[in-house]
């Protein structure tokens, strides 16, 4: 039998979009570092503080634990599951994340000086323009690679000996 | 392709030392990507989760992966809930001393929960079942083991961690299980 296995991407226009409305928010809110990942800590896309991406992909896992084990203690507490957002601060940093949908997340880093009332309100926007995003989004396949289960097994061997 | 590995088990199966392991075999073949991130407690015990990332390309698609463990604590239960959200496989990491049987049963089961409460069925995921310690005199058999540890009938692997013996290959069965998977479904 053979299978297929097939990436689906988002498409290159949303992706600048993405890319796009994040830089904008970084640029209005005074923020440094702005992420959307998924819960399960995968990056979608960021913007800011030259960050490279591996260590982008390390802050997306801890902003996802982070918000995960919130939610746990926040079940504890009060026995809701609801979790909006998260906020802690640094010697001089504060950080905010902030659920969106049922499936993704926001992190941002800003400086202590920054007010984040303000913050919280861009973020606000930030989520109206990114929902209107993924509503727009097409999902194509980027790459079709036909494997056998034998095949996945031989190559492998031959990567990892 | 981004994919989500985790390696669950008992407080002191091995997991850690598996996945360091393996963080320095994937590094010296050149498909470990940046540093080996761990939160551990004083006592050098898992805190929070032990983390690296790797990357294949098979005919020109790469696939990125994270590897993860969860704290093996029983008091860290909150934590290895944040842990195994959105799981695409998992390795099952056993110790294999006969005074760990019971609680490496019970680990399995409280998985099994965690993951049904998050909407998955811990049964229909991709899963390998490691064997560690198999160098201790105590070590049970591994016909007595399979049918407490491994309720999948899932392809296992015997290891000893601190020695890197098994751990590629677990990981090479579960990268193999997660692909074929997505396969099968046609769609990622």
């Amino acid at each position: 039998m053979e299978l297929d296995v097939i990436q689906y991407e988002i498409d290159r226009e949303t992706e600048q979009k993405l890319g796009q409305t994040l830089k904008k928010f970084v640029d209005k809110s005074g923020a440094n570092f702005v992420l959307l990942s998924d819960k399960a800590g995968r990056t979608v896309s960021f913007y800011g503080s030259n960050l490279d991406e591996v260590t982008v992909e390390f802050i997306a896992s801890i902003i996802s634990g982070l918000f995960g084990a919130a939610t746990e203690m926040a079940k504890f507490i009060s026995g809701s599951e609801e979790m909006d957002k998260i906020q802690y601060e640094t010697k001089t940093q504060s950080v905010i994340v902030k659920a969106m949908s049922d499936r993704f997340l926001i992190g941002v880093i800003c400086p202590k000086g920054v007010a984040l009332g303000s913050v919280r309100l861009f973020i606000r926007d930030l989520v109206e323009e990114l929902n209107r995003h993924f509503k727009e989004v097409k999902l194509t396949p980027s790459k079709l690679v036909k494997l056998t289960p034998d095949m996945i097994e031989e190559k492998l061997n031959a990567i990892l000996g | 392709m981004k994919l989500k590995i985790v390696y669950f088990g008992a407080s002191l199966a091995g997991k850690s030392t598996t996945v360091k392991k393996l963080y320095e075999l994937l590094k010296v073949k050149g498909i470990a990507k940046g540093e080996f991130v761990s939160m551990e407690t004083d006592e050098k015990r898992t805190l929070f989760v032990e983390m690296f990332l790797s990357s294949i390309t098979i005919d020109g698609q790469t696939f990125e992966m994270k590897i993860l463990t969860t704290p093996g604590q029983f008091r860290l239960h909150p934590l290895r809930k944040a842990i195994v959200q959105g799981v695409d496989g998992l390795v099952f990491v056993v110790d294999s001393h006969r005074e760990r049987e019971k609680i490496n049963f019970l680990v399995m089961r409280e998985t099994a929960a965690v993951l049904k409460e998050q909407g998955f069925d811990l049964y229909k995921l991709p899963v390998v079942v490691q064997y560690n310690k198999r160098d201790l005199p105590e070590a049970l058999p591994v016909d007595e083991l399979e049918p407490v540890c491994n309720p999948w009938g899932t392809r296992f692997v015997e290891s000893v961690a601190t020695e890197g013996i098994g751990v590629l290959e677990s990981f090479s069965s579960i990268v193999k299980k997660v692909l074929s998977n997505y396969a099968e479904k046609g769609s990622v």
